[in-house]
């Protein structure tokens, strides 16, 4: 860990699509986001009402559908940090962010 | 749609709400995005017509080359696929049952498309892995 900058915004910077963000930006995504830590073999179910987007940041997970009679179909084996999938459960939507514009870190 | 993890893993889960305000705010992370899922997408459909057009045989054989060209590495002129990929995670990614990947696997071993050692598959000629891979029912 840098010192002075918490471990979830270093690792909310490795992920692909938020790559080069401010670190304002990544402390407002980690506030407003919900975090899962799976073991391995661990699972999360995804369903229900709400609908955003799920990210990897750290680890190695397969997507698949344990509903499809026997066969289980594995879609994806994902390698973080990248974005798993668009999913159809999320969190509820959590205050706001500075609407400022981020700056680039270089 | 479920996730399970192969390894100790972080996930975030960002609402769609989160999400469009930071897309808003910083447009390259939803053009990252849509050019990300639009290469899933393609990847998928993909894996959809197989599953019509191609026996196990074909399938497997696509996967793996797919899988040395995404996660592969040229140790001495031959690609592997990291052993990270199990026997069952093969299965279960070609949609078919071990039986028939086992042969399929066996075929491919036979033809010298594939070789298995150590728990890891090596290419070892990936013009008849084509091969097999082209072949449609």
């Amino acid at each position: 860990m840098i010192e002075g900058i918490p471990e979830e915004r270093l690792l909310l910077n490795g992920v692909d699509i938020l790559r080069g963000l401010s670190l304002d930006e990544m402390e407002c995504l980690a506030r407003r986001s919900d975090v899962a830590r799976l073991g391995k073999g661990e699972g999360l179910t995804l369903g229900g009402g709400h609908r955003g987007i799920l990210l990897l940041v750290s680890g190695r997970v397969r997507v698949h559908e344990p509903n499809l009679g026997s066969q289980d179909p594995t879609f994806s084996i994902v390698e973080g940090a990248t974005v798993v999938g668009h999913i159809d459960s999320a969190p509820n939507f959590r205050g706001r962010c500075a609407s400022k514009r981020s700056s680039r870190r270089s | 749609m479920r996730v399970e993890a192969l390894e100790p893993s972080v996930l975030r889960i960002v609402g769609w709400g989160v999400f469009e305000d930071l897309v808003l705010r910083n447009p390259e992370v939803g053009l990252r995005t849509i050019r990300l899922l639009g290469e899933r997408i393609e990847t998928y459909e993909g894996r959809l017509v197989d599953l019509v057009r191609k026996e196990v045989l074909a399938r497997l054989a696509d996967l793996i080359l797919r899988l040395s060209e995404r996660e592969g590495t040229v140790p001495e002129g031959d690609y592997r696929i990291p052993a990270r990929y199990t026997h069952n995670q093969l299965v279960s990614m070609v949609g078919s049952n071990r039986e028939a990947v086992t042969r399929a696997l066996g075929t491919l071993r036979k033809a010298g498309a594939v070789e298995t050692r150590d728990r890891r598959i090596y290419v070892m000629d990936a013009t008849v892995l084509e091969d097999f891979a082209g072949a449609v029912r």
